[in-house]
């Protein structure tokens, strides 16, 4: 009987380390089977999904540094390519040492109509962000660069616009990094219905509060992102995921992110400083700010300042007439009709397409020359 | 409501517990189930809901008095009513502008100018689908292949069943509407079929077919821009987009149905697959080419008058079967192109001999003959997909003419070759284990791998909010 018991105790305990291993090992294939699938769903998504559509990035690794006064700037020196979000296409693109697009004149071919050094004109573009940053066109293509092509006398253009900064920024920038240089003549471009709104400073804040950083390039502070920090960005899964459950808490009612707290960046956020000039601080009255920047750059020693309203490809911005923006003392071209064009293209999410730019640099070309012969006859008659 | 909407998947969970805890009494889920299909149809437009309600009515009570009528004259008026109600509504809403615009540019090319302007008639959702299947239900009724149905709650259901009421599959009342009317059992593996179906259409829909459908949509915004290469992956996208679209929509409609004890027909069976137009056309939206077949083709005499008839009723089911997917000349042109390759095949079979016909195919044959039907299949989808016939001539001169490669190659082939190859994997595994069920008969940790990588695919990518395309047919 004994003999009976032990027998059964040890076929008894034999049986349960067999169940225990079988419930290990099956615990471990699921395990195992749940990670492949885990590890096939981020590369077959990485390969279907092309990233730029989780992070909506317009630019390769590496374009986008950080800097204390203007927030996430362009790199100096950066050698990648503009893309669409969704990857379908690539152009190339070289920023100088300080980020700018490369001076129009400067980069292989030269103007072309004129020969006569002594005569060559230097000119400056602020304003425009994306729009006179040329987002999606070649150098040869860019706005800049036809502008000067077309113009009959020699000319160089630099060209101080980035994707979505402001003119005060854009003021910021030429003090900072060309205030030794002089130039001849500055465009001043009005496009985004900020820039028809009367401001009486142009305040310059620093884009750090509301961006996050990946592989240099700038991403869209997404609030769950910052919850989640880094895996969000290293696993489409965890990202979904936690996308997911805002939308679904979003479908019920829920607000899981929770209210009015502010959100940390990832990158460490630029300080708000406390002496971040105003570019303009003794305005007493509001005006657009195209015509405060033509005020400062006169103050700065530019006599010659353009005033140019691009075109739109959906709305026409601002008010139907500029007339009252030309008693300035400046020279007011007004390119927002241009937009009704049938030959105006249009590429990248609503920038300007290869025509539109040659379009819109031909017309400016003329009007800049014409109202320089112009003023030249008035001070011959004077 | 989009099956693909976090909002959807709220509205499914709340029904799905209220169905469950009415389990007892099929009137009142049938009640449950009515309400949540009209909630579900009026989240698009809840003035269209009284289109749903004329269709039940009418065909409710046509059936009745056709089954009820003594005399076949009787029957016949009754009849007449519901396919005049019916196709009269569908002619309306789909068909008026079209006609109007194209009897304009018809006038204008003869010299005349008329003022007319189409009437900008709103397309109300799913509108072929559940009038196709009311239809075909009088029909049976008067042919007395099925009895009238007398529970109007049950017949309502039927008509307006929220799974597959906006994009089928075009039920037939012998299939399904026996089953609204008794009560329903959920067995386990109705809840495991069901998960298959539903995990993978979603895998379908959202990761597959709503990744490469930009890459179409760029392609066909400006295809003068692209080399021939990206022509062809762009119809290649199209192919993949319209399948996983199209299946992933049935399959998550058969499988919340499951889920819900009842079973939908199958609509896809493998189609790239298919080796010749008439086998394409038995893959491919299976339950409109039974409705085709049966109400269309068969009524026009079908195969049985000779080789010439044969032909124009192949040609003429066709052209409706095109004319069925939308108010459009590209659909005509497609209709045609399947019509006159279904004639150019039925010509050749005729000549074969009748062994030939039946006998064992060879695998090299075979994939010979998938290939060439795959290629054809993707010409019509050229003329399906084009938004105009000068696009459709565009394309196919891109399509066969050089440059052949572009640097924007590799962009369009990544996405596209992949997606394509993850459909055929499961196409050519289902074909040969002669299942759909093939994930429920794998291993277990193949199926749990495979369940994984498709969820997890369907959260990482997220729903975007990309309607189907169907639900504008």
């Amino acid at each position: 009987m004994n003999e009976f018991v032990q027998d059964w105790t040890l076929c008894r305990k034999q049986s349960l380390q067999t169940n225990a291993s079988r419930l290990w090992i099956r615990a471990i294939s699921w395990l195992c089977a749940v990670l492949i699938g885990w590890l096939l769903c981020e590369s077959i998504v990485r390969v279907l999904v092309p990233s730029p559509i989780f992070y909506s990035t317009w630019f390769t690794p590496g374009v986008h540094q950080l800097d204390s006064q203007l927030g996430f700037v362009l790199a100096g020196g950066y050698d990648g390519a503009m893309r669409h979000s969704d990857g379908v296409w690539m152009e190339p693109l070289k920023l100088d040492r300080f980020g700018f697009r490369r001076t129009a004149g400067e980069f292989k071919s030269e103007s072309p109509s004129s020969d006569d050094t002594s005569k060559q004109r230097n000119l400056v573009m602020l304003g425009g962000a994306s729009m006179a940053f040329s987002f999606g066109l070649s150098d040869r293509e860019s706005l800049h660069h036809q502008t000067a092509s077309s113009m009959s006398s020699r000319a160089t253009i630099q060209v101080l616009a980035w994707p979505g900064f402001t003119l005060g920024q854009d003021l910021l920038k030429l003090d900072r990094f060309l205030g030794s240089k002089e130039f001849d003549g500055a465009i001043v471009f009005a496009y985004s219905e900020a820039d028809y709104q009367p401001v009486s400073s142009l305040e310059v804040t620093p884009g750090g509060t509301s961006i996050a950083m990946d592989q240099g390039v700038v991403l869209p502070n997404d609030p769950i992102a910052a919850r989640v920090g880094w895996p969000y960005y290293r696993s489409v899964v965890i990202a979904g995921a936690t996308r997911w459950w805002t939308s679904m808490a979003a479908a019920i009612g829920i607000d899981s992110l929770g209210e009015g707290k502010p959100v940390p960046s990832r990158e460490t956020e630029p300080e708000q400083s406390t002496d971040i000039p105003s570019v303009s601080q003794n305005v007493r009255q509001a005006i657009p700010p195209p015509l405060l920047v033509a005020q400062k750059l006169r103050e700065r020693g530019i006599d010659d300042v353009w005033i140019v309203a691009l075109p739109h490809q959906l709305t026409k911005q601002g008010p139907d007439s500029l007339a009252s923006w030309s008693g300035n003392d400046v020279s007011v071209v007004d390119l927002r009709d241009l937009a009704e064009r049938a030959d105006m293209d249009w590429i990248a999410g609503g920038h300007y397409g290869p025509n539109s730019a040659r379009i819109i640099s031909e017309q400016l070309a003329r009007e800049i020359e014409f109202s320089e012969s112009e003023s030249a006859l008035v001070r011959e008659e004077s | 409501m989009l099956f693909n909407s976090y909002t959807f998947l709220v509205f499914f969970a709340v029904v799905y517990l209220c169905y469950l805890a009415t389990q007892r009494s099929v009137r009142l889920q049938n009640a449950l189930l009515l309400v949540a299909s009209y909630v579900f149809y009026g989240a698009w437009d809840w003035r269209f809901l009284g289109l749903i309600l004329l269709s039940t009515a009418v065909d409710f009570i046509a059936a009745s008095r056709i089954e009820d009528a003594s005399t076949s004259t009787e029957r016949r008026t009754w009849l007449t009513v519901s396919v005049i109600a019916n196709l009269g509504v569908l002619a309306f809403f789909k068909y008026l502008d079209f006609a109007l615009d194209s009897f304009r540019e018809l006038a204008g090319l003869v010299g005349l100018e008329i003022s007319q302007r189409s009437l900008g008639i709103i397309l109300p959702v799913g509108i072929s689908f559940y009038t196709f299947q009311t239809l075909a239900y009088t029909i049976d009724v008067y042919r007395r292949r099925i009895p009238a149905c007398r529970d109007p709650l049950g017949f309502a259901l039927f008509v307006a069943f929220f799974p597959q009421l906006v994009a089928g599959p075009i039920e037939r009342a012998t299939h399904l509407l026996p089953q609204m009317l008794r009560p329903r059992t959920i067995r386990r593996v109705d809840m495991a079929i069901g998960l298959q179906f539903v995990v993978v259409g979603y895998f379908l829909k959202v990761v597959l077919a709503d990744s490469v459908g930009p890459l179409v949509d760029q392609y066909y915004a400006n295809p003068q821009r692209y080399a021939g290469s990206i022509a062809w992956l762009a119809n290649l996208g199209f192919a993949v987009q319209i399948y996983g679209d199209f299946a992933g929509y049935t399959l998550i409609a058969r499988g919340t149905s499951r889920w819900m004890g009842f079973r939908l027909m199958s609509n896809f069976r493998q189609p790239y697959l298919a080796i010749s137009p008439r086998d394409f056309w038995s893959r491919w939206h299976r339950t409109l080419s039974l409705w085709l077949r049966r109400y269309l083709y068969f009524e026009l005499g079908g195969s049985r008058f000779g080789f010439r008839k044969t032909c124009r009723n192949l040609m003429l089911t066709m052209l409706l079967g095109g004319l069925w997917h939308g108010a459009s000349w590209n659909f005509v042109l497609w209709g045609l192109f399947h019509g006159s390759i279904l004639v150019i095949e039925h010509a050749w079979r005729a000549r074969s001999s009748r062994a030939a016909e039946t006998g064992d195919v060879g695998l090299g044959r075979r994939c010979l003959q998938t290939v060439a039907m795959f290629v054809l299949t993707l010409l019509g989808w050229t003329l399906f997909r084009a938004e105009s016939a000068a696009q459709i001539g565009q394309v196919l001169a891109s399509m066969f003419s050089t440059p052949f490669m572009d640097v924007r190659t590799m962009a369009f082939a990544q996405p596209i070759a992949l997606s394509l190859a993850l459909i055929l994997v499961l196409d050519v595994w289902q074909e040969r284990s002669g299942s759909e069920l093939v994930l429920l008969r794998a291993p277990r940790g193949v199926r749990v791998t495979i369940y994984t990588m498709m969820l997890l695919s369907v959260i990482a990518v997220g729903f975007r909010p990309v309607t189907f395309l169907y639900f504008q047919f």
